[in-house]
């Protein structure tokens, strides 16, 4: 019976693996776009790493034959060397994808089910073909830029924020609205700023810098981020260090209300002479500032009808009662939204 | 490694058995089918049923340990009648055997799900069932012993992937509404019955050698059941949001996945937990065979025990492979789960019976 119960630990040596390729058989993927051709066929593109290879990070571009997203088992037996997707970082859409509808949808459901992929990829959507992203990419280096982009330029990242695909899944299904950092290229490289506002999976308005910011202020995910203001001549930049929203809601003759108390810690190196009376002045800019740039935000969404905010979702959560008797398609544009500011300096 | 012929076990054996049984195999396979029913409360769906069956087999073992003192099977022979009892055996038989075989069945897709292309599902229930016959024939302190084991290991790495997932948590996702009331509710008879694994308590709590404790040792096992699943399943729908978690086949160890080690201190903990789970499924495997081969020694008056053993085997590993997958429309594990009360009431007829019966002599 020993004997029988060493040969049975043995056996499952003999059923493990990497599934048939070793890592020499394998490309890692760590970016992917997706744009469309003009027959409604995906061609998506992947930065992928070779191990071993001459050219360590290769971007290649693949007109995939299939109108659903579920590409990644077509890309992965595509070529002589599996596509590995287990290293994936980021995907970039192309804005007309999101035009179509429900392609939203499809490509975050394909990538949520694929076992391999993180919940943790970077989505990012792009005006700019997202094949030419892919390469500019590989002109920065591999594929890993934009993961290394978002971990090292956090303060840097004044108008964006990371959308995980995690994120976007649990912002669309519990929203039904997200908001997707947008990624564009020049000469100097590649910059993150602005974003595309999508509702029930289909993109329906942009958000400039700053309003962008002033969304990621209401989503309390401003945390890290620089705000830069101008007093007497003098750029002071402020580091976020706390952003915290108060969601208050209420009716009002009929009309459904939600105060938005923004609480914001700010971390400043003001030299020593700075006086009281300066320092209110500077307190009051920066709540002008971040109330410009709230309101710019609400108001792109509300002409949008875009609660990716999660506005809606919060009042349900909070009082259903409430929630019940405005319960409508057109809740979120009806709202009347105040933003209040509360700037504290440390 | 020698073990007591009495067949007897500790209450603290008693308490790890459940515990090790249980656990990943509920975390496997309720989770997806509870947050479906009760949405983003799904976790208190988890928690009131889990209570609601730890203080329903605490009366239950404490009428027990006030009836009877003999095991389980032997209690039902007498008071029941030869016939009544064989009746009683062979239902039994027939829910244990489906209950493991179905479990064996989900808890291997998830492993070759996990696991990518490398494992066979098919071959890794071969496998467990081979090795279960080996536990279930050296009785129930085998496989005690590796579940005390086993059930710390599980417990202590569940807990510290969920200390993890902690930092990121959203209180809103999870927030009840008074309209989920009766999702909730329904939500938690069917986590009570996922929970309601009778024959393994009724059977197993009767060998404990300080049958007074074992009705403790029971209950406490099923509250640290409950509290880990209602907890993963709080984790998984605030990961995921409700939607998605309901998409996924495997809510909690997927979320498992969505949880960074500090320091890449494993790459991979889904496969990890994997790991952790088809050691569950292995002890579950082999107390059921144990169960199964002790009911069918009754059934049929015999003490072969290694034919029994191996028959029962057999059996749990046929189940396992007509288990239809978890995400299917009907399946048979959530069947299972939702009539498992049944036996429970079916079982509780000894106790109850072994009762009147002591009471009548005691009043003559």
């Amino acid at each position: 019976m020993r004997k029988l119960m060493l040969l049975l630990c043995f056996i499952p040596f003999m059923l493990c693996g990497c599934g048939g390729n070793e890592i020499e058989g394998r490309n890692f993927v760590s970016v992917m776009g997706f744009d469309v051709d003009e027959n409604g066929e995906y061609n998506v593109s992947v930065g992928f790493v070779t191990p071993g290879g001459e050219n360590m990070y290769t971007a290649e571009s693949k007109n995939i034959d299939s109108s659903s997203a579920y590409v990644t088992d077509k890309l992965k037996s595509s070529g002589k060397r599996q596509m590995y997707f287990g290293h994936l970082k980021s995907v970039i859409i192309n804005t007309n994808i999101l035009k179509n509808e429900d392609r939203l949808n499809e490509i975050l459901l394909s990538a949520s089910s694929n076992n391999d992929i993180s919940m943790e990829t970077i989505i990012l959507s792009s005006d700019y073909k997202a094949s030419d992203i892919v390469g500019v990419i590989k002109e920065a280096g591999d594929g890993l830029y934009i993961w290394d982009f978002y971990r090292n330029n956090r303060n840097g990242i004044f108008a964006t924020y990371k959308l995980t695909l995690g994120d976007a899944i649990k912002m669309c299904d519990n929203y039904g609205s997200v908001v997707i950092p947008s990624i564009s290229y020049d000469d100097e490289g590649i910059n993150i700023e602005g974003g595309v506002m999508c509702s029930q999976y289909r993109y329906v308005g942009k958000l400039n810098q700053s309003a962008m910011r002033g969304f990621c202020l209401i989503s309390e995910l401003a945390k890290g981020s620089v705000e830069t203001i101008s007093y007497n001549g003098v750029n002071i930049p402020f580091l976020i260090s706390k952003n915290t929203v108060n969601k208050n809601f209420y009716e009002e003759n009929g009309v459904l209300c939600a105060d938005l108390n923004i609480s914001i810690k700010a971390k400043s190196q003001m030299h020593s002479g700075t006086n009281l009376s300066d320092m209110q002045s500077i307190v009051f800019a920066i709540e002008e500032e971040i109330y410009n740039e709230a309101s710019a935000a609400l108001a792109a969404m509300h002409g949008a009808d875009c609660d990716a905010a999660g506005l809606c979702y919060s009042l349900m959560k909070d009082n259903y009662g409430l929630y019940s008797k405005y319960k409508a398609d057109d809740m979120f544009k009806n709202m009347r939204i105040n933003v209040n500011v509360d700037v504290e300096t440390v | 490694m020698n073990f007591s012929k009495n067949d007897k076990i500790s209450n603290n054996q008693l308490r790890a058995v459940i515990i090790a049984a249980l656990l990943g195999n509920l975390a496997i396979s309720a989770p997806l089918k509870i947050i479906s029913i009760s949405g983003s409360a799904a976790y208190l769906s988890v928690l009131l049923g889990g209570v609601a069956a730890a203080v329903l087999f605490y009366l239950a073992i404490k009428l027990m340990g006030a009836s009877f003192t003999k095991s389980y099977e032997d209690t039902a022979q007498e008071v029941l009648g030869r016939w009544f009892s064989v009746i009683l055996f062979l239902v039994v038989f027939i829910h244990i055997v489906l209950f493991s075989g179905f479990q064996l069945s989900a808890a291997c897709t998830m492993v070759q799900n996990s696991m990518e292309r490398g494992v066979n599902s098919v071959a890794a229930a071969l496998i467990l069932s081979a090795a279960a016959v080996y536990m279930a024939f050296k009785g129930s302190e085998c496989s005690s012993r590796m579940s005390e084991i086993a059930s710390v290991i599980m417990v202590v790495f569940i807990l510290f992937i969920f200390a993890l997932s902690l930092p990121s948590f959203d209180v809103e996702t999870v927030k009840f509404t008074p309209h989920e009331g009766v999702n909730i509710i329904n939500g938690s008879m069917f986590a009570a019955g996922s929970l309601c694994a009778s024959e393994y308590v009724f059977i197993l709590s009767a060998k404990a050698n300080d049958t007074k404790k074992s009705a403790r040792a029971v209950f406490w096992a099923f509250i640290v059941i409950t509290l880990i699943l209602s907890l993963g399943t709080m984790l998984s729908v605030n990961a995921f949001g409700v939607k998605e978690a309901q998409r996924k086949i495997w809510p909690v160890i997927e979320m498992m996945n969505y949880t960074e080690f500090p320091g890449s201190l494993v790459e991979r903990q889904e496969v990890l937990m994997s790991g952790f789970y088809i050691i569950s499924s292995y002890i579950l495997t082999g107390v059921s065979v144990y169960i199964a081969s002790s009911l069918l020694k009754k059934i049929f008056k015999s003490s072969k025990n290694a034919v029994f053993v191996i028959l029962s085997a057999a059996a749990v590993f046929a189940v396992s492979l007509f288990g239809n997958g978890i995400y299917e429309k009907f399946n048979f594990i959530y069947w299972l789960y939702k009539y498992n009360v049944i036996i429970f009431f079916v079982m509780m007829i000894v106790p109850l019976a072994a009762y009147i019966r002591r009471n009548k002599k005691c009043g003559n």
